[in-house]
Order: C-alpha cells, then sequence, then structure tokens
C-alpha cells in the first residue's frame, strides 16, 4: 500500500461497506477481498483489522455468529439493524469527503 | 490443501506461547493463521509446515507481548489484544466520565438531600445489592474454564467497584460522612460490567455448542 495513513481513518466504512455487501464474513476474508477489490494496493493488517471488529462490535454495529468450519472454529461478523443505518450515513460521509479531497486536488474538474 | 488436527495443535501451541489466552481472540486469530497458510500452500506449492513460519512472521509484530496502564499495571498481552481492548475502554470511559462529572455537580446542587439520613440509606442499600450482584456473576465467570477479553474486562470492572464500595464503607466508619461519589462509582461501573459479563457468557454458550 502506497500511504496507509490515508486509509486509516476510512476502515470502519469499508469493513462495514463489505459487510453490508456480503452479508456476513470472517477476518481473513475481508482482508482478501479489500486486497482483490484494490489490486494489492491497499492491505489492511490484521493488528488493524481485529481492534476495529472488536471496537465496531462493542458499538453494536456488528453482530458475531461462529461456526465450525474445516476443522476449527470460524468468527463471522455481520451488521446490526443499528449497523446497517450507520453505514449508509458512514458511506455518505465518505463520498462527501472524497467529493471535497477532489474539488481540493483537482478544481478543474469540480465546475 | 487444508489444515490438519495436528497442524491446528501447532497453531495453537504458537498462540499459547504469545499468552493469546483470551478465547474470543484466539479463535478467530488460529482461523486467519490457517487460512492464510493454506492459501500460501496453494500458491506456492509447498507444504504446510514450510509455510506456517512464513506467516508466523508476518504476525510478529500483532502478537509481541506489551502492556498498557489503562488495562493493567501487571500484565501484559499481544499487542493486538491490548489495541482491541483499548478501543473498547475508550468507548466506557466516553460514557463513565460523563456520568461521574454528573453525579459529581450533583453532590453540590442537591447537598442537602444527599446529607439526607434516609437518602443516604437507599443509595447505600443500593451500592450495597450492586455490589452482591457483581460478587455472584464473578463467582460465574472464576467457575467458568474459559477466557475471554470480556470475562477479563468484567474482573478488571468488577475489582473497581468493590474498591469503591469498600473506601466508602471506610470512609463513612472513620468520618461519619457519607458521599455519593464512591456509590456513584459503583452505579456508573455496574452496567459495564454487567455488559462484559454477557457478553462473555453469550461468546462461552456459543462455543460450548460447536
Amino acid at each position: 500500500m502506497k500511504n496507509s495513513s490515508l486509509y486509516k481513518g476510512s476502515l470502519n466504512t469499508i469493513i462495514m461497506k463489505l459487510l453490508e455487501e456480503k452479508g456476513r464474513m470472517y477476518g481473513y476474508e475481508i482482508t482478501q477481498k479489500v486486497k482483490a477489490i484494490t489490486l494489492g494496493e491497499l492491505n489492511i493488517t490484521e493488528g488493524a483489522l481485529y481492534p476495529a471488529l472488536h471496537k465496531l462490535e462493542a458499538e453494536g454495529l456488528l453482530e458475531v455468529e461462529v461456526e465450525k468450519v474445516d476443522n476449527r472454529l470460524r468468527k463471522y461478523y455481520k451488521l446490526t439493524e443499528k449497523g446497517n443505518k450507520e453505514t449508509v450515513n458512514r458511506l455518505a460521509e465518505l463520498e462527501e469527503f472524497i467529493k471535497n479531497m477532489q474539488n481540493i486536488v483537482n478544481p478543474k474538474l469540480s465546475y | 490443501m487444508k489444515a490438519t488436527k495436528e497442524n491446528l495443535d501447532l497453531i495453537d501451541r504458537y498462540l499459547e506461547q504469545r499468552k493469546l489466552d483470551f478465547l474470543d481472540y484466539k479463535l478467530e486469530i488460529k482461523d486467519h493463521i490457517a487460512s492464510q497458510v493454506e492459501d500460501l500452500c496453494e500458491k506456492q506449492n509447498i507444504n504446510f509446515e514450510d509455510a506456517l513460519p512464513k506467516v508466523l512472521k508476518e504476525w510478529e509484530p500483532s502478537l509481541i507481548l506489551k502492556s498498557s496502564i489503562w488495562i493493567s499495571n501487571k500484565d501484559s498481552f499481544p499487542a493486538i489484544v491490548i489495541s482491541g481492548i483499548k478501543k473498547r475502554y475508550l468507548i466506557y470511559n466516553s460514557i463513565i466520565l460523563p456520568v461521574m462529572i454528573v453525579f459529581f455537580v450533583l453532590q453540590f446542587i442537591f447537598k442537602n438531600e444527599f446529607e439526607n439520613e434516609n437518602t443516604s440509606k437507599l443509595l447505600f442499600i443500593v451500592s450495597t445489592s450492586l455490589s452482591l450482584l457483581l460478587s455472584v456473576l464473578r463467582y460465574f465467570t472464576f467457575r467458568s474454564n474459559y477466557q475471554t477479553s470480556y470475562s477479563y474486562e468484567f474482573n478488571r470492572i468488577y475489582k473497581m467497584a468493590i474498591m469503591f464500595w469498600c473506601f466508602d464503607m471506610m470512609f463513612y466508619y472513620n468520618s461519619g460522612i457519607t458521599t455519593i461519589l464512591f456509590k456513584a462509582m459503583v452505579v456508573t461501573y455496574f452496567p459495564i460490567a454487567i455488559y462484559s459479563f454477557l457478553k462473555h457468557m453469550q461468546f462461552k454458550n456459543r462455543v460450548i455448542n460447536l
């Protein structure tokens, strides 16, 4: 990833957006999905991913399901009702942010 | 190539060496490492034993033992656990601090009401009942074979609540004055302790049934 600090503030929104699309996902699946979508440009480290998932769970935005898969237990995350509503808000905020950044970085495009 | 039971035991032992004892973290990190190794085996056409050290090297910074004054002044935990618990504590503190400030201000505004014997008695009964209830719940977490980050949190909050209850008792018996602040601390910590306890039990029950 070229500049991880630029993505840092959007990590929670990225996770929520993916969960909104896929329904439920487990940690490794999230990292691989992000890597695939961004063609390897964004690499979410496990050290950033799990604390973020646990914080979203503590805020009541995610809930957990545990299942036995391939001889081991797997923890799936999915959005709660509150999480679904919050995803819409956060995506709108992110879009607004991208639009503003676009205006600053490339003012000609905004006309 | 899917990880065998022996392969998974190898990951288990590594995580235990790294003092990753909380079940909620351990099972998902074990699954993550196993999935990562399985993918690497497929991509590089190597066996599990050769791929595992490569993956574990990537995990080293997240599993390095650290301590934090916010979590414990004597225990150390893997960095990934410290970071996760700290984030939850920030949420708890954003609830606890404003409530404590409100109680603190109320103590001065309603000074006469709080000094009233009946109000004091009522507050004493409430804080003592909550402390007793937390002690019962503490017994259940103590008996549980599973330790999660939530049970750790619960035990820590329980100790804080009991400490404030004892301060209140000591203060009352030494000076005859009853303070709202110590009781308020018990009352404020109570819902967070209950939340941690319920999350622990919920997770434990999910895992036990599998």
